[in-house]
């Protein structure tokens, strides 16, 4: 027994970092689920990868003049010095939101933005809050003549886009067709420059990347090291890792090297069915992502027949829709307090225990999908499952290609003690 | 039945009313989680093994486990006789999944249900 176990020791070099033996079955499984590229660049959006876009995006990004008060921007709710979340949980903006604002690390990766995945795109996304009465407020009018007026955006947007087009006096015309020519023509470049705003502020947002946390490193030395050598998680976390991707089944829905499927699932949060803010989730995103003039297989697309465009063209709202939400990401997990999608749960415990228990879960339920049942997790359990969620928080990122400290937040300090 | 290895390929199987042969392969080398991915399905007569005539093809997932489907309908289309190609299909989630083809002739549908386990 000793020899077998010596054996698997020199064949298995997580054996060494963790509590229990991960099998060469159990690292090979690990290495699927998690490693792999990221998503390729967005097509949709061909400044993405743009530097010059990207510094408008910033200047845009931070702008409270973006909102009709000239107090709300896109950084009140991402905020970069909190892990670019709304630490308040329900994001304010200027009427105050039913959903957490997620957190924006590698948010170019995302393949439906939103919890309902309302967008298909970081560009769409990033449009939607301009225009929405309870966040900005504002309109892509107003937002028009801020890029014609304003020195440095509109320096910034010719650098990248070239010149905006002038505002017309449409009103002054007289022979109504010709006027009504002018209005509609004046209408599309407004459209196409606020497009070029989204794809702006999405080039800014693919810069915010943070890959390197422990359980990175440890993926990485599975790959190449010698036995024994994989030391950067704690033996708790990988017992954590072995629950998630075993009996918990985290992994049935957070894999990939973000640790999401990218999808949508009910996963039975206390709701208020029968309330008039009741939340259909998906259901409602498809059909919102199916209309939106600014969604990747629309006329300000940069590939309107690429995969993206296609996927939303394929997808189907089905009985288990309703009342599903976006699988987010859990990288910086332990950084994003408040948790799931209306940011009901304070901690990670707490979103242990929903799952361990289901006790908030809706009597009766609506969705037919079956993948949660209850864990019964155990105390032991538990913290091994939060040290390893704790062990996927990078402490270096990148924004705008330079390296930034991420600081550990009193709530994540908490936590993964 | 598995997948998930390089050129994912089924052996023929006989549809549920006896009449059809069916088998499928992936376009590209393998069946990816979470990736959209197309099939070439061929559907052969039972008795003489040539190309089924004035029949249409339907395809669908889903995980038998989990009570879902896939969150995308495929384009099925025929490409030439007894040949289809269906394309946008996606397992979003590892585990075990059943293809379902069913083959209808106007009068009457069998059905053809294949497993895969997608890791």
């Amino acid at each position: 027994m000793l020899g077998l176990g010596l054996a698997l020791l020199r064949l298995h070099p997580a054996l060494a970092a963790g509590g229990q033996a991960l099998t060469g079955e159990q690292v090979r499984q690990v290495l699927d689920f998690f490693t792999g590229e990221p998503a390729p660049a967005d097509e949709t959006n061909r400044f993405e990868r743009d530097p010059r876009a990207a510094e408008l995006g910033r200047a845009l990004f931070f702008n409270g003049r973006l909102s009709l008060s000239g107090k709300v921007s896109c950084a009140s709710c991402h905020q970069s010095d909190a892990n670019w979340i709304d630490s308040r949980g329900h994001s304010d903006g200027k009427a105050g939101s039913q959903r957490d604002a997620p957190a924006l690390w590698n948010v170019s990766s995302r393949r439906w933005l939103l919890w309902d995945g309302r967008a298909a795109s970081v560009w769409a996304q990033a449009l939607l809050p301009i225009e929405a009465a309870n966040e900005m407020h504002s309109d892509r009018r107003r937002l028009f003549d801020l890029i014609a007026s304003d020195f440095v955006l509109r320096q910034l947007y010719e650098k990248t886009f070239g010149p905006p087009p002038p505002r017309r006096d449409c009103a002054r015309i007289g022979n109504t067709a010709k006027r009504q020519t002018c209005e509609t023509r004046q209408r599309q470049e407004i459209d196409r420059v606020f497009a070029n705003v989204g794809k702006a502020i999405a080039a800014f947002e693919a810069t915010i990347t943070a890959r390197s946390s422990p359980f990175d490193k440890y993926l990485e030395c599975l790959k190449t090291s010698p036995p024994g050598a994989c030391r950067q998680l704690s033996a708790r976390a990988v017992d954590g890792l072995v629950l998630f991707t075993g009996k918990a089944g985290c992994v049935n829905c957070h894999f990939g090297p973000d640790l999401t499927d990218e999808e949508f699932h009910d996963i039975q949060l206390p709701d208020h069915y029968g309330r008039l803010d009741y939340d259909p989730g998906r259901m409602k995103g498809i059909v919102n992502a199916k209309a939106d003039a600014f969604g990747p297989g629309g006329r300000f697309s940069d590939c309107p027949n690429c995969g993206r465009a296609r996927l939303l063209a394929a997808s189907v709202e089905t009985p288990e829709s309703f009342h599903s939400f976006r699988t987010p990401s859990l990288r910086q997990v332990a950084e994003t307090a408040p948790y799931m999608h209306t940011g009901v749960y304070g901690d990670l415990r707490q979103v242990l225990k929903h799952y361990s228990t289901l006790a908030d879960s809706p009597p009766g339920g609506h969705s037919p999908e079956t993948i949660l049942h209850r864990l019964d997790l155990s105390e032991d359990d538990t913290r091994s499952l939060i040290a390893f969620l704790c062990a996927l928080t990078s402490d270096e990122g990148q924004v705008m290609g330079q390296k930034v400290a991420i600081p550990r937040s009193a709530a994540s300090l908490r936590q993964c003690e | 039945m598995s997948c998930c290895l390089l050129g994912v390929t089924q052996a023929p199987v006989t549809s549920s009313g006896g009449t059809y042969v069916v088998e499928w392969q992936t376009v590209g080398d393998k069946m990816p989680l979470n990736k959209v991915f197309d099939l070439d399905v061929t559907v052969l007569k039972a008795a003489d093994h040539k190309p089924a005539e004035g029949v249409k093809l339907a395809v669908n997932a889903s995980m038998p486990a989990h009570h879902h489907g896939m969150n995308v309908k495929p384009v099925v289309q025929q490409t030439d006789a007894g040949k289809w190609l269906v394309s946008g299909m996606l397992f979003h989630m590892p585990g075990n999944w059943q293809i379902t083809l069913e083959i209808d002739n106007g009068t009457g549908t069998e059905r053809v249900q294949f497993d895969v386990a997608v890791k």
